[in-house]
């Protein structure tokens, strides 16, 4: 019985477009009554049946909570083009680590220095290998972290489609 | 479509003031609410869990109505109750007095459209 409100309170929670406080207040009213009914001495499939499907719940719930909802979503595009953009300059900056490290020749070095009368002092400066190798690695990284996050939210938009179009 | 848009607008503007009323009588707990919904309007304001909370959310946040978890003796699970505030009160007041001066206005401008005819 457990495992069945769990996975039912749980599909609904996961599929909830709205602001965490929301779908906490609702988890928490949802677990509430359906304990309480339980008690009663209702059935926990008949309990389910009567509220709904997790799909129609979450329909409900979104629809009554509209504003909220929109707003959770114009949060979310925000979101994908930032985590996009990021990954897109990591993209960039990977690709400069690895010409630094393979074609070094090719790399810019920042030269400081400038010249005094008939002087001039100029140091070009280079990353040691190693330092190179620490950056892509890190870069690397957050390309990962980026690339998952926008992943993510276009997930979120589709399955946003599927739900509202249930409607 | 624009029909249903405009009943489910109206349903919920009244179903405010049905969660405040029913609240003024004794803290509830939302199936509670369900349950007295229905069976006082025999039926005719039977709603679905995705209906109420969002309006008890609301109330809250507009600080008319308050929640507390809390032990009834004879359960094992807690049980989320909700209790109207003193400003729930006032506004149920306002929100009555309301509503019957717009239920005599609507029903006189109705009836005069009918004459009319």
């Amino acid at each position: 019985m457990g495992n069945n409100l769990d996975q039912y309170i749980n599909k609904i929670y996961r599929g909830l477009k709205l602001p965490n406080k929301i779908k906490r207040h609702i988890k928490a009213d949802l677990t509430s009554e359906i304990y309480s009914r339980i008690e009663n001495g209702e059935e926990l499939n008949d309990i389910l049946s009567s509220i709904g499907s997790p799909e129609e719940v979450i329909a409900e719930f979104e629809s009554n909570h509209e504003s909220e909802y929109f707003q959770f979503k114009k949060t979310k595009v925000l979101m994908l083009i930032v985590w996009s953009v990021i990954a897109v300059v990591m993209v960039v900056l990977i690709l400069y680590s690895l010409i630094e490290i393979i074609y070094p020749q090719w790399a810019f070095s920042p030269v400081f220095g400038g010249a005094n009368g008939n002087q001039a002092v100029f140091i070009a400066f280079k990353w040691p290998l190693k330092e190179l190798v620490f950056g892509l690695i890190v870069k690397a990284v957050i390309f990962i972290i980026s690339l998952s996050q926008v992943i993510r939210h276009i997930k979120f938009s589709k399955g946003n489609k599927d739900v509202r179009s249930s409607l | 479509m624009i029909l249903k848009e405009d009943i489910n607008q109206l349903r919920k503007g009244i179903l405010r003031i049905l969660v405040l009323k029913l609240l003024s009588e004794e803290k509830k707990y939302g199936y509670e609410l369900l349950i007295e919904m229905d069976k006082k309007s025999n039926g005719f304001f039977k709603v679905k869990e995705g209906t109420l909370y969002p309006i008890l959310y609301k109330l809250e946040d507009g600080g008319l109505v308050t929640s507390k978890w809390e032990f009834p003796s004879d359960r094992t699970k807690a049980k989320k109750y909700y209790y109207i505030t003193h400003t729930g009160r006032q506004v149920l007041s306002e929100l009555i007095d309301f509503w019957n001066c717009l239920a005599v206005n609507v029903e006189e401008f109705l009836c005069q459209e009918n004459d009319g005819k």
